[in-house]
């Protein structure tokens, strides 16, 4: 397929998005009551002395809350039940047939998603950063709100490889659809979607920081917010693009023996 | 009365079948059985954290102590594990409505909201739940030294039960919308938003946010209200509330399912 | 004894337009349009005890919808339904055991399970007592010849075991009442058969009410002496199927082979030319001077060989499809 069919494909998932259009704002309301939760929780919390929290201040972790909920938003995906429904119900084979690449075509129909949805998100970001720098007092530098906005296009792409990743694992497991939603909320908390993982001690810091997971998001907030040194940051974006790049290996020999697999059994 | 017997042992006699169908048909995708169990099992650990973040303050937090909320912790645990025990009727409720599939349900001389959510039972996914869950309340049980006596324990029990019938209500009325609209996903991340807050205790919340989640949007009574009343702090309004509550919510969830067939019913074609 | 009376039974139901491309989406985004589509309109019709009626229509004429309202699947928007003195969408208990509904699309068996599962589910479900059904298991199985079958998972079945299968399961608690959509559709050809003279059988056996609906007019044929056609979701005929054709009943098909190459100049003097090619031809003719053009054709034409046939019963089906405003698919 040209890359003008592709552009095609990406009109077709913003269009998708748009008409699920319950779904669209309904998805933006449910992310705020995890955050309202979390911050009653830190706020008890450190009201009550608490905390062992890795040198987090009370307000410090107010925000990696409100950015890690906004971030975890934008990276979030959805594709992967498409995915497994193809493959199960035997939807694949008219991909199969056509001069195309499924995982770029899914690819495209997340961006275009993405793109229907980015106003309503990027606003989202905006005002927590906004209203952070207004309350803290500190504007946010503008080389980290550059490096934010690039990290954030780097996650997107990496989150996709993963869940791309896990959806093609449907090849072998018949109900993965079942277990999306669990999956997505564990990986969501390991990519630091909800706490910062270094208040969980330095194994899980250590654990974070080696693992893909926290290239999703944590890793983003945390440039934003200022946790990661100037020089930390580099090899931060190093490992975004070598995780991506491990998972679309991952996902490229799936595919090719979970599509030999498919055509051999008859879908 | 005997019509009741009747028909509760038909209806029993029916649920132990479909237990056995599921079983047999689990053992068919052991592969399917041990993705559940663990991916169950990370979800265990994730709301672990919790029980770790406020093990860690080892402070009284409103007036519970640690153990006690490990002990609310725990309950949530187990309960929304035994529920993971329906979730495969649950989550194929909006495809069957997408793909009419609903249609051969529907002429059956049974209850159909019966047949439709407790049809497919998962043995798999609530076992590390239920197991961690039972572990989290005996140790805070013990280690608060709360009083083990039959009331307490047969009143843990029954709020745990109400909890459950809470949670099956509460998690079936938005897949009921599919029943208006195409795609539900975006109610559904609404309501498991809503259950999150379940993850901590609810002392934990100021008093208004406590209040929605009891009297309007009853969820706390499923992770709080066994853990208070073996505390002794349940007043005796609440203990009524902690039971009346699962009813009336069913009653408003009957209402909701009869809607929903009617619009099944006559909206598609 | 009339058992299911339908009434002017009309069907509505509400779909949402979509203008084409980004720009409708964004509309439809804020304000969608909604119509109304007329599956079934004003559709009237009788059925007596233990007839076998067959449904014919067009894709989308509104076969199923009307029998998913038989079945008590779907509300009707208006009109009047009694099926042995219920009224189905009410989905009364004692209606539900006294009918069963096969629909070829659509299973109740349980996939990964043995088809015997199933049937031990509806045994329970039915409450149908031991004795009786072990008896009427035996017989269905008999006279399906599936009997070896009841132990293998269902999804390991071939298509036509399969429907074998939702064929007993239907009929284990041994209904009054058989709705039938689609029995034999994607099936082989030998499995059509077997299911076609099961049900021929079955329903002179126990005078059970059939009602199918097929695309299958053999099907239709072997089963239902009577047939109502439906289209626009209004009854354009109602008798039995032989009938239909007789609005060509006045024409005769004659095929011709002759020893030399035909021309259609030659040939329109005895009927109207349906088909020509080289020394072939197929012509339509007029019953009544039939004899003489025959004589006339064979002093004209070096015959070879020569074949007098009926217009096919499809014909006449599209003839009615055609009758209501659309042709048939």
């Amino acid at each position: 397929m040209t890359a003008a069919g592709y552009c095609y494909v990406f009109g077709m998932g913003m269009q998708k998005a748009m008409a699920y259009r319950a779904d669209f704002f309904l998805s933006i309301v449910s992310c705020i009551f995890p955050i309202i939760m979390q911050v009653y929780l830190w706020t008890a919390l450190y009201a009550a002395g608490a905390a062992d929290t890795n040198g987090y201040t009370y307000e410090q972790m107010i925000l990696y809350t409100l950015l890690a909920g906004v971030t975890s938003r934008i990276v979030a995906t959805g594709f992967e039940n498409d995915v497994a429904r193809d493959i199960k119900d035997g939807g694949l084979n008219k991909y199969l047939v056509k001069p195309m690449n499924y995982g770029a075509y899914c690819f495209a129909q997340f961006a275009g998603g993405k793109a229907a949805a980015a106003g309503f998100l990027l606003a989202a970001a905006a005002a927590v950063l906004g209203g952070a720098a207004l309350t803290l007092g500190v504007p946010f530098a503008p080389v980290r709100l550059a490096l934010y906005a690039l990290s954030l296009v780097l996650a997107l792409v990496l989150n996709f490889a993963i869940f791309f990743t896990i959806a093609l694992l449907g090849f072998w497991l018949t109900e993965i659809s079942q277990l999306f939603g669990t999956i997505s909320i564990v990986i969501m908390v390991v990519s630091g979607g909800v706490f910062p993982l270094d208040i969980f001690g330095p194994a899980a810091a250590a654990a974070a920081a080696v693992l893909p997971f926290g290239y999703t998001t944590q890793f983003c907030v945390n440039i934003v917010s200022g946790r990661l040194a100037m020089d930390e940051i580099w090899p931060g974006f190093a490992a975004q693009l070598l995780w991506t790049a491990v998972f679309t290996a991952a996902h490229t020999a799936l595919w090719r023996r979970g599509a030999k697999r498919y055509t051999a059994v008859g879908g | 009365m005997k019509q009741f017997w009747e028909r509760l042992r038909y209806y029993l006699g029916l649920l132990g079948l479909f237990a056995k169908y599921s079983l047999m048909e689990q053992m068919e995708y052991r592969i399917n059985f041990a993705a559940g169990i663990a991916v169950e099992c990370g979800y265990m650990l994730i709301k672990l954290m919790y029980a770790v973040l406020i093990l860690n303050a080892g402070a009284e937090i409103n007036g519970l102590t640690a153990n006690e909320m490990l002990m609310c912790i725990g309950t949530y645990i187990m309960v929304t594990g035994v529920y993971m025990g329906i979730y495969p009727n649950f989550w194929a409720l909006p495809l069957s409505v997408q793909d009419g599939s609903l249609d051969m349900l529907l002429t059956k001389p049974v209850n159909t909201q019966f047949l439709i959510t407790l049809r497919k039972l998962d043995f798999g996914m609530p076992i590390p739940d239920v197991l961690c869950g039972l572990a989290l309340i005996v140790y805070g049980w013990q280690q608060e030294g709360l009083p083990v006596t039959f009331a307490n324990v047969a009143g843990f029990v029954v709020f745990c039960i109400a909890g459950w019938f809470l949670t099956y209500c509460l998690f079936l009325i938005p897949e009921l919308l599919s029943f208006w609209f195409v795609s539900n996903n975006g109610v559904q991340a609404l309501s498991s938003a809503v259950f999150d807050f379940n993850n901590t205790p609810m002392n934990l919340y100021p008093k208004w946010v406590q209040r929605l989640g009891i009297f309007l949007l009853p969820v706390f009574l499923i992770t709080n209200f066994p853990t208070l009343f073996v505390m002794g702090a349940l007043s005796p309004a609440m203990t009524l509330w902690g039971l009346a509550a699962p009813v009336l919510v069913f009653a408003i969830q009957r209402i909701i399912w009869r809607r929903a067939m009617r619009r099944y019913t006559s909206a598609s074609g | 004894m009339e058992i299911i009376t339908v009434k002017d039974l009309t069907k509505t139901f509400p779909y949402s337009v979509k203008e084409k491309g980004l720009k409708g989406s964004l509309h439809n985004l804020f304000a969608r349009q909604t119509l109304q589509k007329t599956a079934v309109s004003g559709v009237s019709f009788a059925v007596e005890q233990g007839e076998a009626v067959g449904l014919l229509g067009p894709n989308g004429a509104g076969k199923t919808t009307t029998l998913k309202m038989l079945a008590g699947i779907l509300y009707p928007t208006s009109g009047t339904v009694t099926v042995a003195g219920y009224v189905p969408w009410e989905r009364r208990r004692d209606y539900q055991r006294r009918f069963a509904i096969v629909m070829g699309q659509k299973t109740q068996l349980w996939p990964d399970l043995p088809a015997l599962d199933t049937f031990e589910l509806n045994r329970r479900i039915y409450q149908i007592d031991e004795d009786p059904y072990r008896r009427t298991l035996d017989e269905l199985t008999g006279l399906l010849d599936v009997r070896s079958l009841l132990q293998v998972q269902v999804r390991r079945l071939s298509l036509g075991e399969r429907m074998k299968m939702e064929l007993i399961a239907a009929l284990l608690h041994r209904p009054e009442i058989l709705y039938l959509d689609e029995p034999t559709i994607g099936l082989d050809i030998l499995s059509q058969r077997s299911i076609r003279e099961f049900l021929h059988y079955y329903n002179q056996q126990t005078k059970t009410t059939i009602l199918l609906t097929s695309h299958y007019t053999t099907d239709i044929e072997a089963i239902c002496p009577r047939s109502v056609i439906i289209n626009h979701g209004n009854v354009v005929f109602d008798g039995p199927l032989a009938e239909v054709s007789e609005v060509f009943g006045h024409k005769k098909l004659v095929s011709i082979k002759a020893r030399r190459d035909l021309t259609a100049g030659e040939l329109a003097q005895f009927g109207a030319v349906r088909q020509l090619e080289r020394s072939t031809a197929l012509l339509e003719v007029e019953r009544d001077g039939l004899e003489r053009c025959l004589q006339r054709l064979f002093g004209a034409v070096p015959v070879v060989d020569l074949d007098v046939k009926d217009i096919p019963i499809e014909e006449g089906i599209a003839y009615f499809y055609r009758k209501a405003g659309v042709d048939a698919q």
